[in-house]
Formats: structure tokens, sequence, C-alpha cells
């Protein structure tokens, strides 16, 4: 059993694959076995987690509404050969 | 396949995806003109390859991957000067250190969640513009789309190993940008 755990150091080297599911499922097992016993490590993930997350959402806002899209389209349309735009 | 109906099919593909591809621009290029241009070229370029696309596979993938090799080789090809990035000893965990010596977590609160709340939409893209070019690109893919290495891989033809230390590093990188953004703004403090 013992040698099934991971150190702090391991766990925190693995932080970024783990956060970006590019783990394997044993690996992913022993990194939340290891943030079960180790609350230290289990706030850094937590707050790493947390700020991918909300860094995500905020790069997602869009920002183009859907006339400067569609704007965009018509302006591609019209330099497509044989276009019914044209 | 007549003219017209190929045109008509290439602008079904591309409709539902040009709002994502255009936003994908705009954080490349930082600006909206520059990425308006950015993805009529690469409309273009997609419409005159067409004819090697296969009907029934992934459009966005096909689409996007001539979109991120144009930008890159257009950068590549400015005549800047290389792109340098500091290899410093910046923490891993830079900016749960630095909320941490700033009292954030004493405070009960969620310090990720405060700082992300003071720091609207712009000056988080205009950090993720700020990236070199190549950690850029991963990191719109990335941020964006939650492609993941593999995919990212093969849209920008760079082996995983790298795809996996561009983002890390642009993330630690983006994490240093938003701190001194932050204190800049009188956010946060040292």
């Amino acid at each position: 059993m013992l040698f099934s755990l991971i150190t702090c150091r391991e766990a925190l080297l693995q932080l970024d694959d783990y956060l970006d599911r590019e783990l394997s499922d044993e690996e992913i097992q022993l990194v939340e076995k290891h943030l079960r016993l180790c609350n230290h490590c289990a706030q850094k993930f937590s707050f790493e987690d947390a700020f991918l997350q909300q860094l995500k959402t905020k790069v997602r806002r869009v920002e183009s509404e859907d006339v400067q899209v569609l704007a965009l389209l018509e302006r591609i349309k019209a330099r497509l050969p044989d276009s019914e735009a044209k | 396949m007549t003219s017209n109906e190929k045109s008509q099919q290439f602008e079904e593909l591309l409709t539902p995806i040009l709002g994502l591809a255009l936003g994908m621009a705009t954080r490349l290029s930082g600006s909206r003109d520059d990425a308006e241009d950015l993805v009529q070229e690469t409309a273009i370029q997609a419409f005159s390859m067409f004819d090697s696309f296969t009907l029934g596979t992934n459009f966005k993938a096909w689409f996007l991957k001539i979109l991120f090799n144009r930008f890159l080789n257009r950068q590549r090809s400015a005549n800047r000067a290389p792109q340098t990035v500091e290899l410093d000893e910046t923490a891993e965990l830079y900016l749960y250190d630095q909320t941490r010596r700033a009292g954030w977590q004493d405070k009960g609160n969620d310090p990720a969640t405060l700082l992300m709340s003071k720091l609207d939409s712009a000056t988080i893209n205009a950090a993720l513009s700020a990236l070199p070019d190549e950690f850029r690109a991963v990191a719109v893919l990335y941020f964006m789309e939650d492609f993941s290495y593999e995919a990212i891989a093969g849209l920008l033809d760079v082996p995983i190993g790298t795809v996996r230390s561009r983002l890390h590093r642009g993330r630690k990188l983006l994490q240093k940008t938003l701190w001194e953004l932050a204190r800049e703004r009188g956010i946060a403090h040292d």
C-alpha cells in the first residue's frame, strides 16, 4: 500500500497534466489518493484548477456580435468564385 | 460538383465556425482588423484547397489548421527578432504563492476567484495576446476549445511534448502578467 503513494513533489510535477486531463487512469488515481491525504497539495490543486476554469470562461467570452460575423461572411462570400453573393 | 455547388457547400461548412475562427484570430493577432483579414485570407486559401478536404471529416479542425499555420508563417516571415522567453526561476505556482504572500488565503476567500473577478475579459485577452507567438497559438487553442495536447499537436504540426511545454510555460507567463496587471491597477499588493 505504501508503495502506491506519491510524494508532494511528484504530485505537483503532474499538476498541469492532471488539470489538462492528460494523465493515465492509474496516474490520476495516485494523484487523487495523495490529494485526499495532503491538504497542502489539495489547496494548490484547487487554486490552479479554479484559476484555469475562470481563465477559460473569460477568454471565451465572445465579443464578436452576430452582425460582425455575418458581415465578415458576406465579404468572404463575395470573394469566392461563382458564389451566389456575387 | 459544379463550381456554385462547391461554393455553397463550403459556405455551409464555414458559417457555423466563423465566429470561433474570428475569436481565435482576434486573440492571436491582438487586433480585430488584423483578425478579420486573417480569417478572410484563410477562407480564400481554404476554398482553393477545398478539393483536398474529405466531406464528413472535421472541417473546423481543418480550417483552424490553415488559420494557425497562416498566422505563424506570417509572424515568422515578418522578419521580427526572435521572441525570447525569460527562462527565469518563476515559481511553478506563481499566482498561488503571490496570493498567499498578499494574505488572500487568510481572508477566507477563494483567492483565484477573487483575482479573476477583478480582471475583465479585455485585460485577460490582452495578457494572452502578449504571449510569444508560438506560446499564444497553443494557449488560444487550449483555452478557447479545450483541445487535447494531441489535437493541438496535429493542428500546429509540432510534437505533443512541445505542446505540453509551451502550454505549461505559457500559463506560467500568463500568471505573472496577470499579477503584474493586478498590481498596476491596485487590485493586488506585494
